[in-house]
């Protein structure tokens, strides 16, 4: 599934560890997520979302 | 270089390390006949190379941000679990061949180094439950199904070949190396993922 975290990130000035952090996750995950290696189940979802302050799909496009 | 980097080189130069260690001990150990000794040598050198790896391996997965805390737990409950398996390895094997022991005796004797090896057992399932990082578990539980179907696979393999009388007859005690081995196999394969 493809997902725009990493534009979203660099609009923030984030670094993966940053965004990790904020999710409470490994840097591994949020680059696993980020390069469409690993599809996040529904919560963790929620909480990128709204860490972002985005529904769901403006980030994960379901159709990638 | 980077800090990932440094830690893979160094842990992989431990596991060789250790290998070459083990192989030098075991033919001297055999060659001198050292006896106990040269078995405690060996367990010492084992138990230090070990503890070595798990250091680095820590450090490593903190520089490359894997981490967690559920994943350190598991270390710690490992090497407790090995050191309790050695110990009641060495007690069972002193048993079986000093004393000649009643069949109660040799029930609890035997059971000695089964318990560390129940421990790590546990220490696997508790990893799972305690691991809050839902990809890190995903990448745990893919790596114990590889480790399942190795073991299967050879278990499966090894029972016809040893019916056929192809091969050797292999101790069941087996099965927990050869899952520990798939296990292995599969974390290095997608552990950098």
């Amino acid at each position: 599934m493809k997902n725009r975290l990493k534009v979203l990130r660099a609009e923030r000035d984030w670094s993966q560890q940053d965004l990790a952090d904020r999710l409470a996750v490994s840097r591994q995950s949020v680059n696993a997520i980020e390069t469409g290696k690993y599809d996040p189940s529904l919560p963790l979802a929620f909480r990128i979302a709204a860490i972002f302050d985005l529904p769901i799909e403006q980030i994960f496009d379901p159709k990638g | 270089m980077d800090e990932a980097s440094d830690g893979r080189r160094m842990l992989w130069g431990l596991v060789a390390g250790e290998a070459a260690a083990v192989a030098l001990l075991l033919a001297a150990l055999i060659r001198f006949e050292l006896g106990w000794p040269g078995v405690i040598a060996l367990v010492a050198v084992v138990a230090a190379f070990t503890i070595a790896i798990v250091r680095v391996g820590e450090r490593r997965a903190v520089a490359e941000g894997n981490a967690s805390p559920a994943m350190r737990r598991y270390n710690r409950r490992m090497l407790a679990a090995s050191a309790l398996y050695v110990v009641g390895l060495l007690v069972a094997i002193w048993a079986h061949d000093s004393l000649a022991l009643p069949s109660i005796a040799a029930f609890l004797f035997a059971l000695a180094p089964s318990i560390g090896v129940l421990m790590m057992i546990a220490a696997m399932g508790r990893l799972i439950v305690e691991e809050s990082d839902e990809y890190l578990r995903h990448r745990y539980v893919r790596s114990a199904l590889f480790g399942l179907g190795t073991l299967l696979t050879i278990a499966t393999l090894w029972g016809f070949f040893e019916q056929f009388d192809l091969v050797p007859h292999a101790p069941a005690w087996l099965a927990v190396p050869l899952f520990a081995l798939g296990l292995a196999l599969a974390q290095i394969r997608w552990g950098r993922e």
